[in-house]
């Protein structure tokens, strides 16, 4: 190791080294960076629920998303079957912005996919996107972390203003989620849900009436199934009724609420009505009050129908409940029991009016016994002689037989009368047995006899007549002969070239000429009367 | 033993090429006044910290998504780098995938790993097969700037790709993540002295 001259010593440097070690700010930094990113991220993720839908068709994990109102707020982590393989768990991580509202008990959770239901297309972007979550928020207490997804999207968004109702009815009929409700035509809501109810015998329908719809209505609010197309064929006659096309191919629900009903205050969300099958039978006047009868005809009830109406003079009083076949042993005979429901409150108007109906009245079957004894019966009545169809009519016959009044059970019987068609019947055979009765034959030898004189009258009578020609005839003939020939001869004195015609003419036109010459006298005198005195001038003519 | 220039108690400026015999302390160049340094200072230390720090957002640029695709109808996509690599396996661009695993996962990870080990041998004093680690050093030098080519597509198609409402692409946190990522294990290779590594083999 050689010193060498030509290379300089280096310069003393005045200021020592840093002592702190500024580069492990940058590690620091970087540590800082990551754990906010770190605390950031768990802070965004929000909790994990579990959603059970019975297909996860078109839900991808990792990328199907949770929407509400279209604004993300969570996706898909995985899809498997639950543990039965029924039902298709979706786990899905919320954000952290997403409310605590997505974890209540009533949220909701649907996959919406392309579907046309109830007259709407919906979903149409999913189509090209991809099926995605929709998720409703809940507003109950409780909180929960896995959810039984919908079936079908909710018709109804929770913060749509507006109530729901049930609806009670026999038979769903066309009714579908998203069929319309209408009122008076207008639409005024929703069917969001139709369920059978827990004892199986009716259909659970749920309604939503928009805001503000729903305060009309009330207890007496009637709903009923606007189904398409309304054909009826009654004792009154046929009706059609058709709603507008999209009821004919959706179905629809109609409600209204009587306009003679006081307006009672608008009823709570879920109150339940009954669906009823069409509005005449909606708007049937509910009775309170029903007394059985019971009616025996003898005659045949054909055409006579349940439900047929009780007729008293136009109002219908009741209708027909059962028809049965009785047999009297007794008097071998077939006996036809007419069950029915008679309406009383029908029948009095005041019945409406409490105030008077404190009235020291019997029992209804004491009234009807009343009745009965002046006259009170039953009788059927054909009410389109097209269809056949039958009622029975109610009417007092002060003339009718005495008849004793029963009642089985406490339900009282109606005498009947037979009637209509079937006493048209009676009749035609009451004639048939009179006529039977008619001594046709001795009537025909009568007429024989009858025939006979008078067969010699009419040839006494030829014989008259014969004398008659014979003896009458020749003088009449002389008398006429006679007559013409005075007849002629008046013609021939008349006739215009008989001289007392020619005599007549002459004479007359002398008179004519005296009255001419009478005239030119008068003038002549007129104008110069002095030739009265002093004679006609000469050189003057008379004009 | 061979001589080096600090054995010798020689430094040369970094500046101008200027030979200065070593005094005692802190000197700078008699020549251009340059501070004179026999090896990098704290070459190692700086090294381990840019290091530290490229760890500690590799778990950042891994997990977050670095690419955000939007389409017209509403399909979003956001990938991860590892995520994007499966997608174009499965979408049939093997390639494509291979070249980005290479460049954006396996890559930055064999930076890492191989400065760890050089630093901590050098910092061990090995003798290890100094000829190989320099080699590997080298290699890991000339390889830094090949794993910026996600940033650069990234880059690339986030400036191409805005259509508004058509199709949207944006960056996400990942490859800010990534890219720092990159620029430290680049930083930490810089710093890292070499000649220390082979001042312990003639010790």
């Amino acid at each position: 190791m050689t010193e060498r001259d030509d290379i300089p010593q280096a310069v003393k440097r005045e200021h020592g080294k840093r002592s702190f070690p500024f580069v492990w700010i940058i590690p620091v930094l970087a540590l800082l960076v990551g754990a906010w990113i770190a605390v950031k991220d768990i802070w965004e993720t929000g909790p994990t629920i579990t959603i059970q839908f019975s297909t996860a068709e078109g839900i991808e994990a990792g990328k199907t998303k949770i929407r509400h109102k279209a604004v993300e707020i969570g996706t898909v982590k995985s899809v498997k079957l639950s543990d039965d393989n029924k039902a298709a768990l979706v786990t899905a991580q919320l954000d952290r912005h997403a409310s605590n509202a997505f974890l209540k008990d009533d949220a909701r959770y649907w996959v919406v996919r392309p579907r046309i239901a109830g007259g709407q297309v919906s979903g149409l972007t999913t189509l090209l996107a991809g099926s995605y979550i929709g998720a409703e928020p809940g507003k109950v207490e409780n909180t929960r972390r896995s959810f039984v997804g919908l079936e079908t999207p909710p018709v109804i968004t929770a913060d749509l203003p507006g109530r729901q109702f049930v609806l009670k009815a026999d038979n769903l009929g066309s009714l579908d989620v998203n069929s319309p409700v209408y009122y008076r035509g207008v639409m005024a809501g929703r069917v969001v849900s139709n369920e059978l109810s827990r004892d199986g015998k009716q259909v659970e329908v749920g309604v939503f009436i928009h805001s503000p719809f729903d305060r009309f209505v009330n207890a007496q609010t009637r709903f009923w199934n606007e189904s398409g197309v309304d054909l009826q064929l009654d004792a009154t006659g046929v009706k059609l009724n058709t709603e507008s096309l999209i009821t004919l191919l959706l179905g629809g629900i109609a409600f209204e609420t009587p306009g003679d009903e006081e307006a009672g205050a608008p009823v709570a969300a879920n109150t339940q009505f009954a669906l009823f099958e069409n509005r005449n039978e909606a708007f049937k006047r509910r009775d309170t009050e029903i007394q059985p009868v019971i009616m025996r005809f003898t005659q045949s009830v054909r055409g006579l129908a349940v439900g047929a109406p009780l007729d008293f003079r136009g109002i219908t009083a009741g209708e027909v409940r059962r028809i049965d076949l009785d047999y009297d042993p007794v008097n071998v005979r077939f006996m036809i029991i007419v069950e029915a429901n008679l309406f009383p409150e029908r029948l009095r108007s005041r019945y409406r009016d409490p105030a008077r109906r404190a009235m020291p009245e019997s029992t209804p079957a004491q009234r009807i016994q009343r009745f009965v004894e002046h006259g009170f019966r039953a009788q059927m009545r054909s009410a389109n002689l097209l269809t056949g169809q039958q009622y029975i009519a109610l009417e007092f016959f002060p003339k009718a037989q005495k008849a004793a009044f029963v009642t089985k059970d406490g339900v009282p019987e109606i005498p009947t009368l037979s009637g209509g068609f079937g006493e048209l019947q009676e009749s035609i055979q009451n004639i048939a047995s009179k006529l039977e009765k008619v001594p046709f034959e001795q009537v025909a030898q009568d007429l024989r006899k009858a025939l006979q004189s008078l067969d010699v009258t009419l040839k006494k009578a030829d014989t008259l007549i014969g004398q008659l020609s014979s003896d009458i005839a020749p003088e009449l003939r002389a008398t006429l002969e006679q007559a013409r020939k005075t007849l002629g001869g008046a013609e021939k004195a008349l006739g215009s070239d008989s001289p007392l015609q020619g005599d007549l003419r002459e004479t007359l036109l002398e008179v004519t000429k005296a009255a001419e010459s009478v005239r030119a006298l008068t003038d002549y005198l007129e104008r110069h009367p002095e030739s009265l005195l002093r004679g006609k001038r000469s050189g003057e003519t008379t004009k | 033993m061979s001589a080096t220039a600090l054995s010798r108690n020689l430094f040369v400026c970094e500046v101008c090429g200027q030979l200065n015999r070593g005094i005692e302390g802190h000197c700078h160049c008699a020549r251009c006044n340059a501070n004179l340094h026999g090896r990098t200072p704290n070459s190692i230390r700086r090294a381990w910290a840019f290091l530290a720090a490229a760890v500690i957002l590799y778990i950042p640029a891994n997990i977050l998504p670095i690419l955000h695709t939007g389409n017209l109808f509403g399909g979003t996509r956001t990938d991860t780098i590892m995520s994007g690599v499966v997608h174009l396996w499965e979408t049939g661009s093997a390639g494509l995938a291979i070249i980005v695993f290479v460049a954006s996962i396996v890559i930055p990870f064999a930076k890492i790993l191989s400065l760890g080990f050089l630093l901590v041998t050098t910092q061990r004093r090995s003798q290890w097969k100094p000829l190989l680690r320099t080699r590997l050093y080298r290699a890991t030098h000339w390889i830094g700037r090949w794993s910026m080519t996600d940033i650069y597509v990234g880059a690339t198609l986030v400036a191409l790709v805005h259509l508004g409402p058509f199709a949207n692409i944006e960056p996400g946190d990942g490859a800010i993540a990534f890219g720092a990522v990159v620029v430290l294990t680049m930083l930490a290779t810089l710093s890292f002295d070499p000649r220390v590594m082979w001042d312990a083999v003639h010790d």
